[in-house]
């Protein structure tokens, strides 16, 4: 008997004290519409919850906003789910939750196309937080952010703070990772100015200087031909052809030309940043689910 | 037995109490009362899409209890029209008339489907609808807000004589209200806008190459042509000039000459056409902040 009424009030004890946010059937569907997809009506629990509750004091309300700011993520509305993160760090009452939020609007933002944004609040957070677990996850992120607007040297520096943190030691930072970002902080980009120049004085010149050999021939063999025409009509004494062929002919292929040798550097610098970005972030990828299993 | 008795009882109120406990502090967020108070915040909000779905959830909920199912309906399909679904606006206004002939929201439903009709640019549908419906509308206010809004319609056909006409024969109370002035205003200016004559432009550009697009303010393109037809027309007649009716470069350059010379005096046409669009588009876009302010 006794058994039986320890066992009774026990579970009345658990039940007693699970937090509120358990039974809350706005959140309850919420959660249920946002993991089957359903990111529409999800959305609409999760206001339902903030309508109802605004007075609240705990982070359940910032939680609801963190939701629906990831709902509109998932449904391509990217400045409403930025909007609704704003809003989820301002109801956040405690600093970590703060923080925490934060992270996540940079994580957004980056996905977004905005990294020097996200940049700017991670920076922020490893700054003024108090929480050295987010202070390094958002040393993590920045350095994230950095690959996407290619800026070696920051991400360098924020890796090394999250790899290296003083007080684990036992985390280094990938060697091929090391080995990467230098690489690209002593990559040789071309000159889009430089190509535009090489091309003026010989054309197609530019755009092998930039890697791209076919249409550098393609524009040298064009040009001289045109160019040919236009001095031999000059040379026999016939301006208006001559006229005719500088307006129509050679000049539009040689102002073409002098235009895509500038294209073609900075297509060749992009192609050279997206390149190691891309095998940085396959590495990255691999470390973090790594770590996340370990964790688990 | 007696201490089991008492235990149980114990344990029986303890759990009652927890049941009224959990749900004494939570609101009901599906009290028909509740989403009511959700779809207005909701619709204030501006979240229009989805404050209609809690209207209709609101109907759901308490079949039998809305003596006001008119008013909701109508608030249904204001959501629809704001949230720029027309066809379901009007369907859910059309509810209101069809199912409540005595309703006050009667004059209204009539005006926001001629509206609906408007906003999805059905200028017919909404004038044929207009039409219908003044002589079924009580007051004066719901029959002058349908006058304003068939003259309206003439405006955005650009039909500016019978936009003039009609909101001139309003009666003088009619007449003296603002929205009508000043739609009659944006009526008479239409009428009046210094459009540039296809004819003209035509003939210019036939007689000087170019000319009839410098007349429609395009005076970079008017000179391209010129220069154009000018060289190769040059071209044409260097060739006949030397070689006579046999030339080969006559031909080329005549064939080339004739086609650039006929697409000047299409292209100036069109120009003008533009160039009418242009200031009609114009004038519409301050039509249409003007009745987004009267007619909201």
């Amino acid at each position: 008997m006794l058994v039986l009424n320890k066992f009774l009030l026990s579970g009345i004890i658990l039940i007693w004290t699970l937090p509120g946010i358990k039974h809350d059937m706005a959140l309850f569907f919420g959660e249920r519409f946002f993991n089957s997809e359903n990111y529409y009506d999800a959305i609409t629990e999760y206001k339902r919850y903030i309508f109802f509750n605004s007075e609240k004091e705990d982070d359940s309300i910032s939680h609801a906003y963190y939701k629906i700011g990831l709902a509109c993520f998932h449904l391509g509305q990217s400045d409403k789910a930025i909007s609704e993160l704003r809003k989820s760090i301002q109801a956040a009452h405690s600093a970590r939750m703060q923080d925490e939020r934060k992270i996540d609007l940079a994580v957004v933002l980056i996905a977004s196309g905005n990294p020097k944004a996200a940049e700017f609040i991670l920076i922020k957070v490893e700054m003024f937080s108090q929480i050295p677990e987010l202070k390094k996850k958002a040393a993590f992120f920045r350095g994230v952010a950095s690959l996407y607007s290619y800026d070696w040297e920051q991400a360098d520096e924020a890796f090394h703070v999250y790899f290296n943190d003083l007080e684990e030691r036992s985390q280094e930072m990938p060697e091929k990772l090391e080995s990467l970002l230098e690489r690209a902080q002593n990559m040789k980009y071309r000159s889009p100015k430089l190509a535009k120049i090489l091309s003026a004085i010989l054309p197609g010149s530019g755009q092998i200087y930039a890697g791209d050999w076919r249409n550098g021939l393609n524009a040298l063999l064009l040009n001289f031909a045109t160019g040919y025409f236009f001095v031999d009509d000059i040379l026999q004494r016939q301006y208006q052809d001559a006229l005719f062929n500088a307006l129509f002919i050679f000049g539009r292929f040689y102002r073409g030309n002098r235009y895509h040798a500038k294209e073609a550097a900075i297509k060749y610098n992009e192609r050279l940043n997206q390149n190691i970005s891309s095998r940085i972030l396959e590495i990255l990828e691999g470390k973090y689910s790594d770590e996340k299993n370990k964790r688990n | 037995m007696k201490h089991f008795k008492s235990t149980s009882i114990f344990l029986c109120l303890l759990l009652i109490h927890q049941f009224l406990f959990a749900h004494g502090h939570q609101e009901n967020y599906y009290k028909p009362e509740n989403i009511l108070r959700f779809a207005e915040h909701l619709f204030q909000e501006g979240d229009y899409l989805r404050a209609a779905s809690e209207f209709l959830r609101y109907l759901y909920y308490s079949d039998s209890i809305p003596t006001h199912r008119d008013s909701v309906y109508y608030k249904i399909g204001l959501c629809y029209r704001l949230g720029e679904d027309y066809q379901k606006s009007v369907n859910y206004f059309q509810k209101v008339i069809d199912d409540y002939p005595y309703s006050d929201y009667l004059d209204d439903s009539h005006f926001q489907i001629a509206y609906s009709h408007f906003l999805s640019g059905k200028y017919e549908e909404s004038l044929s609808f207009a039409a219908e419906s003044l002589s079924q509308i009580k007051r004066e206010a719901g029959r002058l807000k349908l006058q304003q809004l068939t003259g309206l319609n003439y405006i955005y056909q650009k039909q500016w004589r019978l936009a003039v006409d009609h909101l001139s024969s309003l009666e003088n109370r009619a007449k003296l209200n603002a929205l009508s002035a000043s739609l009659l205003h944006f009526a008479k200016q239409g009428e009046q806008l210094p459009r540039k004559s296809k004819f003209l432009a035509g003939l210019m550009s036939a007689i000087v190459p170019g000319t009839g697009k410098m007349y429609c303010h395009r005076t970079g393109d008017g000179l391209v042509s010129l220069l154009t037809i000018g060289l190769t027309g040059w071209q044409a007649y260097d060739g006949f000039h030397e070689k006579g009716i046999k030339s080969v470069k006559g031909w080329i350059f005549g064939t080339i000459t004739t086609f650039f010379y006929l697409g000047n005096i299409y292209g100036s046409v069109v120009a003008v056409n533009v160039y009418n669009q242009q200031l009609e588009d114009k004038l519409l876009r301050e039509v249409g902040v003007t009745i987004h302010v009267s007619f909201k």
